[in-house]
This record gives C-alpha cells, structure tokens and sequence, in this order.
C-alpha cells in the first residue's frame, strides 16, 4: 500500500472511530444510528456496483457472495479475506484481520469501550436489506488473536428496541413512529408535586399503575418476539434503559415458583426524589419502575406478579432491589 | 434508633409534623368495626416502605387475616415475609398455629413479656415497629395490677429498647378506669369510634400525645376506602 493509500485509510477509520466516540453520547438509539451508517455506506457502493451484482438465488449466503464478487472486482483485498457460511436464516462470517481495512478503528474501539459496528458488515447488511426487504442486523466477535480472525453474524432482526428509534421530524418528536415527548426532571417532579399536594396518599399507587399500564405493551411485543423469558425481559431491561430508567440486571428467576430479584443502578426515580421533599420520611421510592417491572414479569411468566422494592438507593446504597413473586403463591 | 417515623395515615401525619421517635408507644382504642386492623395495616405498611422491621401479632384473629388484608392493598407480603422484614406472630390459634411465628398458652403475662422480647431480640440493629392487635384481649383474664405492672414493664423495655410500638385495645374489653390509668403510659393515643348521627354514622379519629400535649386533639372524620385504607376528610370536606 503507498503512502497515500495508507493515510486515506487512516482517515477513514477515524472517521468511524469519531462516529462511535460521538454516537455513544446521543441518549437514544446510539447502536441504531451506527448501524445506519454503516448500513448506509454498504448501500451506496451496492448501488454503485448494482450491474455487477446478480445473485445465484435468494439464499442470503448467496446473496453475499454475489455482492462481495462484484466488490472483489473493485477491490482486490476482499478477495480471500471473508469466508460465508450459512446457518437456517443467518449468515456467519469469518474475516481475516490482517489486511482488512477497517482493523485501527475496530482495535481503537475495542481499545476505548466505544460501540462497534464493523463496516464490512454493515455492508452485507444492507445487501441483505435490500435484496430480501427483511431488516438484518450484526453482530461481531471482535478479533481472535489466536486464528488472526474476526467472527461476524448477520440475521434478521425480530424487533427493534423502540426506544432507538427516536426521530425528531420538523416541530415533532417521534418514538418508534408514535409521537413522544422528552420529560426533564423538573416536569416529571412538578407532576409528582401536584399529585402530592392534592392527593397525596395516591401518589405510590398513581406511579405504579403508571409504570404498570405504561409497560404492558412492551412486554406483549417482547413475549412475541423472543423465545425465552430472560431474552424477553432483557429486551425490556434495555428499553427501559434506553429510556433512562437506569440500568437493570436479572439477578434471578426461577420460572417455575414465579420468583425473581431485579437490581437497578442509578434509578431514575431515586436521582429524581434527591433534593427535594416528596415523602416525610426516607422511603423506597421507585414506583414507576416497580410498577414496569411488575407489568413486565406479569406478561413474560405469563402469572400475575406482585414485584416489592426491598432496598432502595435513595436511602442507602448503590442500586434498588426488588423482589417479585406470582400472586398465586401469595395465596397460598 | 435515629429518625422519625409515622403513622402512614397521611391525615393524621399532619398532624405530627415531625413525627414520632423509635421507642415511641402508641394506644389506639376504639369501636369494634371502626377500622383499627385497618390502621394498623397501614401502620405496618409504612414500616416496610420506611424500612423497618415490622411485627404482627395477632391474638384475635388468624395473622392470614392481615396477610389477606395487606394483600388487598397491592403488598407483596411473600416478599417481605421471606426476607424477615414482616413477622406475624399468631397469638390466636395457640398450639394449632401452622404459622412461622406463634405464642401458645397466653395465660402468663409474664411468659408473654418474656415471648415478647425473645421476638425481638432477633432482630438486633434493626428498626423495629411492633404491633399488638388486640392487646385488650391478651388481658381479659388477669387483675388491674397485674395489667398494669405488666404494662409498666412492657412498655419501658419497648420505649428502651427503640420499638415502635402500636397496641390496640377494643373498647368495652377491659375496665373503662383501668384504659385510663394505662392510656396515661403512652406518648400518642389514637381514639376512634363512630359519631354522627344514628342514620348517618361516622367514623370520628382523634390524635393526642399525653405527655405533651403538642398534637391537635381535634377529632376528624374519617372513611376506609378498598383501595387506598383510611382517609381522613378535610375539614371542609362533605361526605
């Protein structure tokens, strides 16, 4: 490679590399618009290289061979660095590091912890896209220093987290194709405030059955689309993250009884609450989430679920605590 | 034991603005019927949302009355009862108890006292709310000094000791002279009992620290509602 070459590449990858730096700072969809990009990218050299590009048949593997064929033409490096092999839907894809193009900005991502989208594959990605009309996305395993290979997926996507698709279109604010409205604390506090000063004894039931309504359609989506109930309820997790809710971890499920702990870091509501004086007393105070998180069980274990805040930041330590058993047990 | 705590009745909690001190003891006598278990399921409600240890103990009913009655207002009490935050105690159904916790052979104040704290003592650095419902029945049987040499006691270790603690008593159970002198071992009494008029009766609560006398002793009217338990009506409020 001259000289030239060598810093055009350069330029690329930090272009990519100042893509991920700055997309990990955008609160919504980060990994959706890296993806589009990518994805983007691919579509425009497809319809660049599209005389060239007839594939065999509709099997997706062909149709990325066809499409890296046409590519090989243009670009000797791609010829003999990327393997294609087929699994039911998905397309597995084993890429040598070595001459591959894009390796500053996959190491320097991997390097700084910033999300990651390999080009190559965003490139098949889009391919697919285009050809089948299904949405695929990827998934990389990042470099095997002991094969000098890197591992990638592509598959159809079931479902996308709504809460990436955040579009701002003229004077509105669009959530998944619904119109949505972004709550700064002071709002969200405000509301809080009022319900006190008027009501105040309904105000941990009015945020629960909040949280509660609010998350059963989410749940119902995620039961469709996912096959078990801990990929269900991580789906839910990261959409509830994604919407600032803060960060949830399964600790643990057992199916069987209807049991399950749920630990939240930096809640939202515990953040909220600091500051100012909406309870007498130091309390649990994550209602909404115990109501969201409530709906979410309820719906994916398929049993009515009664979810309790047993530890809460907001009167000591670093995350909150739930617990949730099925209401048939609490019968017995 | 730091902080300060409250009933968990939002009207009635403004009647203490700053709240009650761990240790605090509270006397609620009333009317049967006029909601007592009810305020004391809040009572315990609080506790749990506050963080406190709570205990139940039951003498006039089975503790699955409470447990059923917590239930109805949304609690996860499975949840609260296998992390040993919610304790009930049967005191009921004596040697036949299928419950955790239970206290047969009541016939000693003495061995209950000594239950009492056994109880307690298991729960050491913790912030404990106590609730006895219906102490008036654990005394039926024995004299006025042996109630009140009882209480006396009972109640200095429970004051020392931090215990929040809230007993009932049903009024017409005991001696009206011997709730009295007891009432006067208190710091909060809670008095409720139906008012109004025969055709339209209400339910009147009433607030007062003995030994201060700082709460507004003003009796207010009040209402249960399935799904929220006791309101407390303003005073401009008609029902």
């Amino acid at each position: 490679m001259n000289n030239t070459a060598e810093l055009y590449q350069r330029i690329i990858n930090s272009i990519y590399l100042s893509l991920s730096e700055t997309i990990a700072k955008i609160p919504f969809g980060g990994k959706y618009l890296l993806e589009e990009v990518t994805r983007k990218v691919g579509e425009r050299i497809l319809k660049e290289n599209e005389k060239k590009y007839p594939p065999e048949s509709k099997r997706p593997v062909d149709i990325c061979t066809a499409y890296l064929k046409a590519i090989g033409a243009a670009d000797p490096l791609q010829i003999g660095v990327i393997e294609l092999r087929e699994e039911g839907t998905d397309v597995l894809i084993t890429m040598t590091q070595e001459n591959c193009i894009y390796r500053y900005y996959c190491e320097g991502a991997v390097k700084d912890g910033l999300l990651f989208c390999c080009p190559r594959l965003g490139a098949l990605q889009s391919v697919l896209t285009n050809t089948l009309g299904m949405t695929y996305s990827t998934e990389m395993k990042l470099f095997d220093q002991k094969t000098g290979k890197c591992q990638g997926r592509l598959f159809p996507v079931k479902r996308r987290l709504r809460s990436e698709m955040v579009h701002s279109s003229g004077d509105t604010l669009t959530l998944a194709g619904e119109r949505a409205i972004l709550f700064t604390r002071d709002v969200y506090i405000s509301l809080l405030a009022a319900i006190r000063d008027y009501a105040p004894f309904i105000l941990k039931k009015v945020l629960f059955e909040a949280g509660y309504r609010s998350c059963l359609p989410l749940a119902e989506e995620a039961l469709v689309f996912y096959n078990t109930a801990e990929e269900a309820l991580d789906v839910c997790f990261e959409e509830l993250k994604n919407c600032g809710q803060g960060r949830l971890e399964l600790v643990s499920l057992d199916k069987k009884a209807g049991h399950a702990v749920i630990r939240c870091y930096q809640s939202f509501e515990v953040d909220a609450v600091k500051g100012i004086k909406l309870y007498r007393t130091p309390r649990v105070s994550c209602d909404l989430l115990r109501g969201e998180l409530s709906a979410c069980l309820s719906v994916i274990l398929g049993r009515s679920m009664v979810c309790m805040e047993m530890e809460c930041a907001a009167m000591e330590g670093d995350y909150c605590e739930f617990h949730a058993y099925s209401e048939e047990e609490e019968k017995i | 034991m730091s902080g300060r705590c409250f009933f968990g009745v939002n009207g009635l909690d403004q009647i203490i603005p700053e709240g009650m001190e761990y240790g605090t003891q509270i006397l609620v006598s009333g009317d049967t019927g006029i909601g007592k278990t009810v305020l004391a399921g809040q009572f315990l409600l609080e506790g749990l949302l506050c963080g406190d240890t709570c205990i139940y103990v039951a003498c006039d009913e089975s503790p699955s009355v409470m447990r059923r009655h917590l239930r109805d207002y949304k609690v996860g009490v499975q949840a609260y009862e296998n992390a040993g935050r919610l304790i009930l105690v049967d005191a009921y159904e004596e040697g036949e108890s299928k419950e955790k916790y239970f206290i047969a052979n009541q016939y000693s104040l003495e061995k209950y006292a000594v239950m009492e704290r056994l109880l307690l003592q298991r729960f050491p650095g913790r912030r404990l709310r106590l609730v006895v419902d219906s102490l008036s029945t654990l005394l039926i049987p024995f004299t006025q000094e042996e109630i009140l040499e009882f209480h006396r006691n009972r109640l200095k270790y429970l004051r020392k000791n931090g215990v929040l603690t809230m007993d009932i008593m049903v009024d017409g159970v005991l001696d009206q002279r011997l709730m009295t002198i007891a009432g006067h071992l208190y710091n909060v009494t809670v008095r409720m009992k139906f008012g109004g008029s025969e055709g339209r009766p209400d339910r009147m609560i009433q607030v007062g620290k003995v030994k201060s006398g700082k709460f507004d002793a003003v009796p207010r009217r009040f209402g249960i509602s399935p799904v929220f338990g006791i309101i407390i009506y303003a005073a401009d409020m008609e029902v």
